[in-house]
């Protein structure tokens, strides 16, 4: 017996405020939503779940507000980048960069350190520009989805797009040739 | 993504897979956060009503007549006396707790 879809799962909320259908739709969203959140907020994992919890909150009282045109994740996603900008308004919080120091350079692989840079030169970039990055590559979404994400144009995303990958591709100059060749 | 037309370093890079992150009791926390769920509008609505009605039969029928509702009103505004203001104020007290108790009751969340 296959799993219910998400239209199945909403139709159930929609109809009795069915938590444990909801219940499945947290389940399901709750890794890449916890993940996309994790990357906007720069690693800081307590703030980033107390978001994903926020978000999906809302999205449970405003479930009527679905209309079905998109899908569920891109609603959620909408919802939860909203949440992130409140958040840092509220907060204006600047999160700086994490720092390597050298020793830990010299005594870890090279793919953790590269995955430190990534996330480093990520952390620098304008939260638009980071989360249209993170949503076209991690989250496979279209710049249709994105802008809708973003409640921006279309061309703007892919504005955000251009501008961030030149800003990464300056930052991580050192790892060109060593990505290249493995 | 399938967006750009050629993929670079920076596009694989981009594009690793995310790891999975375990729920360990998040969802079973955003359930209970959830809260509970008003009432329907639609019985809120008939619960105004019928405590509005209420209102309307001790203030018409129950009360001595219906004049006496008008009667205290104009009492209240003509002010002849301290002493004769405490029953129709006291009667319009009572008719506007009612309604404000139907309105109270009415948004209460169950």
């Amino acid at each position: 017996m296959s799993d219910p879809t998400d239209a199945e799962l909403i139709a159930q909320v929609l109809q009795d405020g069915n938590k444990d259908a909801f219940g499945g739709l947290v389940f399901r969203y709750q890794s890449p939503l916890r993940w996309l959140l994790r990357k906007l907020t720069c690693g800081d994992v307590a703030l980033a779940d107390d978001l994903a919890q926020d978000t999906f909150v809302r999205a449970f009282l405003h479930i009527k507000d679905f209309r079905g045109d998109a899908r569920f994740s891109t609603w959620l996603y909408r919802i939860a980048y909203n949440a992130f900008l409140g958040e840092k308004r509220k907060n204006r919080k600047h999160v700086a960069p994490r720092t390597v120091e050298n020793d830990f350079r010299e005594s870890n692989p090279p793919n953790t350190l590269l995955q430190m840079d990534l996330e480093k030169a990520l952390s620098s970039l304008h939260e638009a520009e980071r989360a249209a990055l993170l949503l076209a590559y991690s989250k496979d979404c279209s710049h249709q989805e994105i802008a809708r994400v973003l409640d921006c144009p279309v061309g703007t995303v892919k504005t955000h797009i251009l501008r961030g990958k030149e800003k990464l591709r300056s930052q991580l100059r050192g790892w060109e040739g060593k990505v290249e060749h493995g | 993504m399938g967006n750009l037309p050629h993929r670079d370093w920076l596009d694989e890079l981009l594009a690793q897979p995310e790891p999975e992150i375990e729920d360990s009791g998040f969802s079973s926390r955003v359930l209970k956060a959830i809260p509970k769920r008003r009432s329907p509008f639609r019985m809120r609505l008939w619960i105004l009503l019928i405590c509005t009605l209420v209102a309307c039969v001790i203030s018409f029928w129950i009360l001595p007549s219906g004049e006496y509702l008008w009667t205290s009103v104009s009492e209240v505004f003509v002010f002849e006396s301290w002493i004769g203001i405490g029953v129709p104020v006291t009667s319009l007290l009572v008719v506007v707790m009612i309604v404000f108790g139907a309105c109270a009751f009415a948004v209460y969340e169950s």
